[in-house]
């Protein structure tokens, strides 16, 4: 349930769903993009490492398999 | 025409065509690497792939003609909208998570070849097992037909003759290649490819965005640029770009995940950790390959306006014009990054051939059409499948040169989804039953190819397999919930 929690707010974090309530969002750059884009790609990344570290432990079983 | 890169010289094409023939080799060495005469073998590599060959298999599976050329022109029409790109592409190693690890634990305990293999084994529903397995063939074979026409479009621009007969030339000719090494070899010859071409890959990615910056500067110059010319490709979502956005997530992150290649290499690796670990690393890989061709279209749409819907699937190879004509390095970063292009599609295009070839065989010829078939005789007409196969998807992208890759791209998706609750709901819910989840794959089938055909492909920003699969989930739980219990349905979902 942890896991899915997290999930859950880096998706609302990475789904740019509030920008359209933030006036003049497209115009501010950070890196030379757009920075509704960076906090995108950003929350992705943290999709990325959580899904990492969730697989970081063994599969059921696992133990018992031949190296 | 414009999307013609400048033709390749006689050492060039010298170096794409030593690529090619490696190929061919490659084949021949897993047909002499071969353990037995089975199925398993023949279409798994008798379940053995290591770590880094898995890994590349899989990315080299995953990222095809579609994430070249279908993205960056995608990307050009939309703008940074395209950014969804990055998380669809990640969302398919999360959706992995919640079925790979039992599946993969079953498919040791029961010897699994195909997809439809472990729907027999939980559901035992012969008709479910049938009907699954044509969904995928037809989804799949949509994507093989897009991986030919995406092979002909890159060959196009490579010679001086007329584009039409390059197209045809090239659809033909690497076909033939990807038939020819992959009915030597098999899995092994598909994964052994696969690891060169994702190696290959890699280094397309990081040739094309050196170049790409090389040839036009850094990227805050060209959305300065799109900031006067073209202010809506910067622009963050509205309340329907965001359904897209989420539908976008959702049908492929879960579709994705379903593909019966990337199934198979579930079944395929050595052993859980090495799958795990795989997986581990893959996850990272959109964040590096599909943002170089979000790069890409962004700068295309900079400095390179005004293409025609049509042109914007070919603006990689108008950018390598772009590049070729600057320097004897650009003319050879593009040679690299064209064999890189070639990797992707004849990657793809291998493992659903091969994928196609198995399912064809084991779902149906063996269990409807010749129940006495030795081992031998299967991978018979396995060979013989897969060759009928690519002859029709090269008639196939011959006649339908011209359509656009994100299209294909949707239609098949649409179809992958339905088959979720089977893959991921099976898998934890012991009282979803067999007949339950046909009729709820064909409600959802029949939903998203209705509204498709009807223009809907997607309905208010929502795509039409995503209608389907809430019909298809419905039906599925409400008629297994009514149903009573079956016996053989007990302890069916996870391992013993």
């Amino acid at each position: 349930m942890k896991n899915l929690f997290i999930y859950l707010v880096l998706l609302v974090i990475s789904v740019p769903w509030y920008w359209m309530f933030i006036p003049d969002a497209s115009s501010t750059m950070i890196l030379g993009v757009p920075s509704w884009v960076v906090v995108s790609v950003t929350g992705s990344a943290c999709v990325s490492v959580h899904t990492a570290l969730i697989l970081r432990r063994p599969w059921p079983g696992e133990e018992g398999e031949a190296r | 025409m414009i999307g013609q890169m400048a033709p390749l010289n006689t050492m060039e094409i010298g170096f794409v065509g030593f690529y090619l023939g490696v190929l061919l080799l490659i084949g021949l060495a897993g047909w002499r690497s071969r353990k037995a005469n089975t199925l398993q073998d023949f279409y798994l590599g008798g379940n053995s792939t290591g770590l880094w060959v898995l890994l590349l298999t899989l990315y080299a599976t995953q990222y095809s003609g579609n994430t070249l050329f279908g993205f960056t022109g995608k990307t050009y029409r939309v703008g940074f909208s395209w950014s969804v790109s990055i998380q669809f592409m990640t969302a398919i190693v999360v959706v992995y998570l919640t079925f790979a690890p039992r599946l993969f634990a079953l498919s040791r305990q029961h010897c699994f070849i195909t997809p439809a293999d472990y729907l027999q084994h939980r559901f035992k529903t012969p008709a479910l097992s049938l009907t699954a397995s044509l969904v995928m063939i037809l989804a799949i074979g949509n994507f093989l037909l897009a991986q030919m026409m995406a092979m002909g479009k890159a060959v196009e621009g490579l010679f001086e003759a007329d584009p039409w007969w390059a197209y045809f030339s090239g659809v033909v000719f690497l076909a033939a290649i990807i038939v020819i090494y992959e009915t030597l070899g098999g899995f092994r010859a598909v994964a052994w490819t696969d690891a060169i071409q994702g190696s290959i890959l890699m280094l397309g990615f990081g040739a094309l965005i050196m170049l790409i910056f090389q040839r036009f500067g850094a990227i805050d110059k060209a959305t300065a640029l799109l900031a006067k010319s073209a202010p809506s490709t910067l622009q963050a979502p509205d309340a329907a770009g965001v359904r897209e956005w989420i539908s976008y997530l959702l049908i492929v992150g879960i579709g994705g995940a379903l593909y019966p290649q990337a199934v198979q290499r579930i079944y395929c690796a050595r052993n859980a950790r090495t799958l795990r670990l795989s997986l581990m690393i893959m996850v990272f890989l959109p964040l590096i390959t599909t943002s170089v061709s979000l790069v890409a279209g962004i700068m295309g749409r900079a400095y390179l306006p005004g293409l025609s819907l049509e042109q914007t699937d070919s603006l990689l190879t108008i950018m390598c014009r772009e590049v070729q004509q600057q320097s004897l390095l650009g003319r050879w970063v593009v040679v690299v990054l064209f064999a890189a292009i070639l990797a992707a599609i004849m990657s793809t295009a291998d493992s659903i051939l091969l994928s196609i070839s198995s399912m064809l065989t084991k779902d149906v010829y063996a269990p409807w059409i010749r129940q006495d078939a030795s081992e031998a005789d299967l991978m018979k007409v396995g060979k013989i499948c897969a060759w009928l196969f690519i002859t029709a998807g090269a008639a196939g992208a011959i006649l339908l040169r011209g359509t656009t890759l994100v299209t294909l791209l949707d239609r098949k998706l649409d179809l992958l989804i339905q088959l979720s609750p089977a893959f991921i709901l099976g898998l934890w819910w012991n009282r979803l039953q067999g007949n339950a989840v046909l009729a709820g794959l064909l409600v959802g089938i029949t939903i998203s190819l209705t509204l498709a055909f009807m223009g809907y492909g997607k309905l208010y920003g929502i795509h039409a397999g995503i209608y389907g699969l809430t019909g298809n989930l419905g039906v599925a739980v409400v008629w297994s919930f009514l149903a009573t219990p079956r016996e053989r349905d007990v302890n069916q979902t996870g391992v013993d």
